[in-house]
């Protein structure tokens, strides 16, 4: 069984019955049928996907979701994955707060220094980054980028 | 009928669609030779601008990325031994190998001679067949309609890879995520859990842009994938006279992987990457040297490429004049046709057919002018494959949320996008179908809405009809076809075993 794919699978089964009792709340029928069945669709093959998963069972002596976290390669991929997330909800949050035009040269820059770029080719980059969003958004498709909620109106 | 083409041509050859077209040629190289992406990346992040710029600025954009990404991507199959796109893999078997041995120019010269002339082809075969397809499509009601939507998303389920209980699972969620939002005939909220940004429903753009843009981005980050430096051969013109000359030498070679991929190509679901197989397995079974293929044959580079050329004339056609995908990217022309309020299906065929027809033709000048900037400028442009990962991931991330926020003017929508960027990894990691998901997405609200308005004209008995049942027998046709050549395949490989 691997781990990953049986939990996937577990998710959709739970999505499709959490879709079943909501769609049953509906009040009409025109509302009701087809978030009903495609709800049941996805339950029941979800359900088959586990019972998949169940059956394949890992050869004796190996178990292959005891070993999954202590690979080094997945650990590794793991932490990318959970820094890189981080990353972008952190330039979504600067955006929110100043804007694109302050946030898109903080983010980029901050980013190519931490992957060890020079200071030169992160300010550059910055840059370039932002008079081209600013040119073709604000001059040339003549719409205002968003200013935050600190500098915004 | 005329008129229509002529309308199409006087559509096409306006000056501001002609220099778009010309940006889409360019962009689909520039994705083609960078390796591991390709129109499946670029596509959702350039969705956003269809929020403001007509279609069919919007869709010849697409037309001209779609129509050159495979010849770009055969530019690094044959001087890098790296596959632009997936379909150029099979170019590169034979394509390096030519590199190697010091023909690079040569295999150049065919490779883009063989694309540009197996995409022109086909685009008058399928400005040919419009006339034959129109009476059928104008004989479809909404059962009939309904009954295309689940043989579109049941050919893209059985294609995609992955389980079947998979591909059905991405194909349901994709109609759920739909529905998401008012109810337009009873205005009961469904899924939104009344929350105000999703009382009108999930946007198509932070669906597209996490599913596919940000998730491939994700994907190259987490792999760490690094700079590509690799001396790239000089490619004289002369060497690229030779490789035009090749074509000429196996034109029947090409006219047939050509005919081959064309057919692929309008087949719903299937895509270039069997083509482009199709066409090189073909080459070499019908070679004189079949054991040479591999160690630098021209034929094996001319053949996938016509193919994989060949598709995208058909897949538009398929895509426009059915409403069902002919490949995953197509699935971003019905956005951007949902995106303009016109509706993806047969009618589009009586209503836009200038555009469709505008389009198809767009396909054919793509390819001309993409194969014209490749043959003189080959070498220039494949140093763009060692564009390091650390400049485009903030890039394409800044291009991106841009693009989201001025298409949708919500920072919720950021939400979405980290959502669907984390749903499209999982899923892309386990095997379940993303264009699936996203074509039923996009086919959702219709679907509802024919199979509603034929239960409420023709009553619970409105699938007895002809036309519609013989769409349902195809469906059920292709799925049984597959589960027999599966079964077929094993009982082959055991009768062999035991020979």
């Amino acid at each position: 069984m691997k781990k990953g794919s049986f939990y996937m699978a577990l998710f959709f089964a739970i999505l499709g019955l959490s879709g079943i009792i909501q769609s049953l709340t509906f009040r009409y029928w025109e509302a009701m049928i087809l978030p009903a069945a495609l709800s049941c669709m996805i339950f029941i093959a979800a359900i088959v996907e586990i019972v998949k998963e169940l059956v394949n069972k890992p050869a004796l002596g190996k178990d292959e979701t005891k070993t999954y976290f202590t690979r080094d390669s997945v650990r590794a991929e793991a932490r990318s994955a959970f820094w890189l997330i981080g990353w972008i909800s952190a330039f979504m949050i600067a955006i929110w707060f100043f804007g694109f035009l302050i946030a898109v040269p903080l983010y980029s820059s901050s980013y190519l220094k931490w992957r060890k770029r020079n200071w030169l080719v992160a300010v550059m980059f910055a840059l370039s980054a932002d008079t081209i969003i600013y040119f073709v958004f604000e001059v040339v498709l003549r719409t205002e980028l968003y200013r935050g909620l600190i500098f915004g109106s | 009928m005329f008129e229509s083409y002529l309308s199409a041509l006087g559509i096409l050859f306006q000056p501001m669609n002609l220099l778009v077209l010309f940006m889409g040629v360019l962009i689909g190289l520039v994705i083609g030779i960078i390796p591991t992406i390709g129109s499946l990346f670029i596509l959702p992040i350039l969705l956003p601008f269809a929020f403001y710029l007509p279609a069919e600025l919007i869709l010849i954009l697409f037309a001209g990325i779609c129509a050159t990404v495979f010849i770009g991507g055969s530019i690094t199959s044959i001087l890098l031994n790296i596959p632009g796109t997936g379909p150029n893999a099979a170019t590169m078997l034979d394509g390096y190998p030519m590199t190697q041995k010091g023909q690079a120019a040569r295999a150049i010269g065919a490779a883009v001679m063989s694309s540009v002339c197996g995409g022109v082809l086909p685009v008058f075969l399928s400005l040919a067949m419009i006339p034959l397809i129109l009476p059928m499509i104008l004989a479809f009601g909404q059962p009939e309609m309904a009954a295309l939507i689940i043989c579109g998303l049941t050919l893209l389920t059985m294609v995609s890879g992955g389980s079947v209980t998979k591909g059905i699972i991405s194909g349901a969620l994709g109609l759920l995520l739909s529905l998401v939002g008012y109810h337009p005939m009873t205005g009961v909220h469904r899924f939104d859990f009344y929350m105000r940004f999703l009382y009108d429903g999930i946007n198509i753009i932070p669906l597209s842009l996490g599913l596919f843009g940000l998730t491939e981005l994700f994907e190259m980050a987490i792999k760490g994938r690094t700079t590509i430096v690799q001396r790239v051969n000089n490619t004289r013109l002369s060497g690229i006279l030779e490789g035009i000359k090749d074509v000429w030498r196996h034109k029947w070679l090409w006219f047939r992987c050509t005919i081959l991929g064309h057919i692929i190509g309008i087949l719903p679901g299937i895509g270039s990457e069997v083509a482009s197989w199709v066409g090189y397995g073909h080459a070499r079974q019908t070679s004189k040297n079949p054991q040479e293929f591999g160690t630098g044959r021209v034929e094996g580079v001319i053949a996938p490429q016509a193919a994989n050329n060949a598709g995208e004339a058909g897949d538009l056609l398929t895509t426009m004049s059915l409403g069902i995908p002919g490949s995953a990217s197509m699935v971003f022309f019905l956005a951007v046709l949902l995106i303009a309020g016109i509706a993806p299906g047969p009618t589009i065929m009586v209503d836009h057919l200038p555009l469709v027809l505008a389009l198809i033709i767009s396909v054919a000048l793509a390819h001309i002018i993409g194969g014209a900037i490749c043959l003189f400028s080959a070498n220039h442009l494949a140093k763009i494959a060692s564009v390091h990962i650390d400049f485009l991931i903030p890039g394409i991330l800044i291009i991106a949320l841009t693009g989201i926020y001025i298409a949708t003017i919500s920072i919720t929508d950021f939400i979405m996008i980290l959502i669907f960027t984390l749903l499209g990894f999982f899923m892309k990691k386990y095997d379940y179908s993303r264009p699936t998901l996203i074509l039923g997405f996009i086919l959702g609200n219709l679907f509802e809405r024919y199979t509603t308005l034929s239960i409420k004209i023709y009553g619970p008995l409105f699938f007895y009809r002809p036309i519609f049942l013989i769409i349902i027998a195809i469906a059920i046709l292709i799925v049984l076809s597959s589960k027999i050549m599966k079964t077929f395949g094993k009982f082959r490989r055991r009768l062999i075993s035991h020979l």
